[in-house]
């Protein structure tokens, strides 16, 4: 209730500035709140005017509330320290499409671990996610691919035994990329995991990626930590690996001006085989 | 050696002032080798040079033999309705297809199936796959044009007649209907009826479908008037155990061809080798059937042997591309649009498939065998 009045964002975390990233851990909340304690004030004071004989338990409300924010206030001191790159930890997300395109995040947290959930959605990623009580949560769609949340509530995108779905990785070794059995909201994520969400039936079907990798495709400049002090906000960027097509290559100009000139060439003959038969049939 | 260039004789000297136009039959198996070593590549293939130098081959064939085949307007419309249903898979796959960099314009989201992103990759996908529809078209309908049907069902072992029977029907519903058509607009026209809008259409699509019916059931019964496809008295279960052989032969065949287009060619091999089994089976036991007398035999010339040689040559070039380097055959314009790569022995290979154009019959305009 605090942080929403406080921010004013509706639960949303001022870091990320996107749509649908939810509420962060409390934390979070307190490094990221910003004093706002008269509007809470103001609520008591107004609800309480209209009760005449209620002034003991105005000043009495009034104190409490002030208590309270004078500990939290103290708290969030604490939280503010300066962040540093030494009490920050980073995590890596990659996320493969079914066309191919992938999207990697580089996302800063300080705490000593958070779930595989909190990982996707502190990068701000669009996605839609839904609850399964005590399994946790199921991805039903990122990035516009996916399924809508009735079918993902039926069935979780499997449709068939051969639809994709948005299945959770961890890369254990590089280049080793083990589905995770417990799901997301289970999984651990420590300083320096990687994991990344693919939208298929199979295997990852990725390479073997580091952190500097990661960090490189991600966009992010220097060691990731924000001038401000402040956590940085994940670090985004989607892009196009190199297709099939782009590894068979084109060949060289030359050979593509022989073929070409070898499909004229059949065409001029054509034109010739048509004249000649043609002077031929009278 | 044409007719033109034979030699003065004394005895020959009135057919040399006036030569003697050469018959443009040619040994319908020479025309199918040539069909369907020009249509592996439309079927396996996206590359758009492949593509490019099957539709120029056949392009070139087509119009030099055009002259010589009194039916080539049969086809006409035909090869303008492929043109139309390759121009709209080109506009579906541009608006139903979001996948791609080079994105031309949006369309709002909020509409339907088609609201999102255009893009250049959809759309130069779209038009391989109809460039690739109406190169198989053209192959088609030039068969269709050049092949001479009573000598390719002279040809055709008897236990196949059946089979023979009903492709040549339906093989020759489609352009007897468009004449069917062409007829009907003149009589139309001649009676001063000019009907247009929907109303003219309902008016014409009952006598036209009716006409082409009319005209491929008469060919049918001419045909079984003519004894293809007769048994000896009732058919006896042997008999009817080697109808279903020949059925499942044709029908390994036509998968094993599909399996081989597609890449697959180990499985291609056994469905091959299944239908080339079955259909010896019911060759074997086909004795009971009454035999063809055929008068005349086929005389395979020079114009066979050039048709027939770059036929294998063109698939000599795929069989071997198919096996050594597939990827050859292939182009992704997703989600990038990149130069194709570029087969040049296979390209070579390919070329080959204008041979029958340079073997067009002198001095002749006559049909090409009507069924």
């Amino acid at each position: 209730m605090l942080a929403v009045d406080a921010s004013g964002r509706n639960g949303l975390s001022p870091d990320t500035g996107r749509g649908g990233a939810p509420t962060p851990s409390l934390p979070d909340r307190l490094v990221n709140q910003r004093p706002a304690p008269a509007v809470g004030v103001d609520l008591v004071s107004a609800r309480c005017s209209r009760d005449p004989h209620a002034g003991g338990h105005q000043v009495l409300l009034a104190l409490l509330f002030l208590i309270l924010l004078a500990m939290m206030g103290t708290g969030g001191a604490q939280a503010a320290t300066p962040i540093s790159g030494d009490n920050l930890h980073h995590a890596g997300l990659v996320v493969r499409h079914g066309d191919g395109r992938l999207t990697y995040a580089y996302v800063a947290f300080q705490e000593d671990e958070i779930s595989g959930l909190q990982l996707l959605e502190r990068t701000g990623i669009e996605q839609v996610t839904l609850p399964f009580g005590g399994l946790g949560a199921a991805v039903c769609s990122l990035e516009g691919e996916g399924c809508p949340a009735g079918e993902c509530r039926r069935n979780v995108c499997q449709s068939g035994q051969d639809a994709p779905y948005w299945r959770y990785f961890r890369q254990t070794e590089p280049g080793m990329w083990q589905p995770a059995p417990l799901g997301a909201s289970s999984a651990r994520v420590t300083d320096g995991a990687i994991d990344a969400w693919v939208w298929t039936t199979a295997d990852a079907g990725l390479p073997a990626i580091r952190m500097d990798d990661v960090r490189r495709l991600a966009g992010v400049a220097g060691n990731g930590v924000a001038a401000s002090g402040e956590i940085p906000t994940a670090a985004v960027r989607s892009a196009y690996p190199p297709g099939p097509s782009d590894e068979a290559g084109g060949g060289s100009p030359a050979t593509l001006v022989a073929g070409v000139g070898l499909i004229v060439l059949v065409a001029l003959g054509g034109i010739f085989a048509v004249r000649r038969a043609r002077q031929g049939t009278g | 050696m044409t007719a033109r260039q034979r030699p003065i004789r004394d005895d020959d000297s009135a057919r040399w002032l006036d030569p003697e136009p050469e018959d443009p039959r040619l040994d319908p198996r020479a025309w199918l080798a040539w069909a369907l070593a020009a249509s592996l590549p439309p079927l396996a293939s996206r590359n758009p040079l492949v593509l490019l130098m099957v539709l120029a081959a056949v392009l070139g064939v087509r119009a030099a033999w055009s002259p010589v085949v009194s039916r080539a307007g049969a086809w006409g419309g035909i090869v303008r309705l492929a043109v139309l249903f390759a121009a709209i898979g080109a506009l579906f796959n541009l608006l139903t297809v979001r996948i791609g960099e080079s994105v031309l314009y949006r369309l709002p989201e909020a509409w339907p199936l088609i609201g999102g992103p255009l893009t250049l990759n959809a759309l130069v996908y779209g038009l391989l796959t109809g460039l690739a529809l109406l190169t198989l078209v053209l192959i088609g309908t030039t068969l269709g044009m050049v092949l001479d049907w009573p000598m390719l069902l002279r040809q055709v072992p008897s236990r196949l007649t059946p089979v023979a029977v009903a492709g040549s029907v339906a093989w020759a519903f489609l352009p007897q209907t468009a004449i069917a058509l062409r007829e009907i607009r003149e009589a139309r026209s001649a009676r001063g009826y000019h009907g247009r809008g929907p109303g003219g259409f309902v008016s014409l699509l009952v006598p036209l479908l009716s006409g082409g019916l009319e005209r491929a059931l008469m060919l049918a019964e001419a045909m079984e008037a003519r004894g293809f496809g007769a048994t000896l008295g009732e058919p006896s279960r042997n008999q009817r155990w080697c109808g279903i052989s020949v059925a499942m032969g044709l029908s390994s065949g036509i998968i094993g061809g599909y399996l081989f287009a597609a890449g697959d060619p180990l499985i291609a091999g056994a469905f091959l080798a299944m239908g080339l089994c079955l259909l010896a089976i019911a060759e074997r036991s086909s004795r009971s059937l009454p035999r063809q007398t055929r008068l005349r035999t086929i005389d395979r010339g020079r114009r066979e042997t050039v048709i027939v040689a770059g036929a294998a040559l063109a698939l000599l070039g795929i069989i071997v591309t198919l096996i050594v380097d597939p990827s050859a055959l292939g182009y992704d314009p997703y989600p990038r649009l990149v130069v194709p790569r570029v087969p040049l022995g296979l390209l070579a290979s390919l070329a080959a498939l204008l041979a029958p154009a340079f073997v067009v019959p002198v001095g002749s305009r006559r049909e090409a065998g009507n069924p």
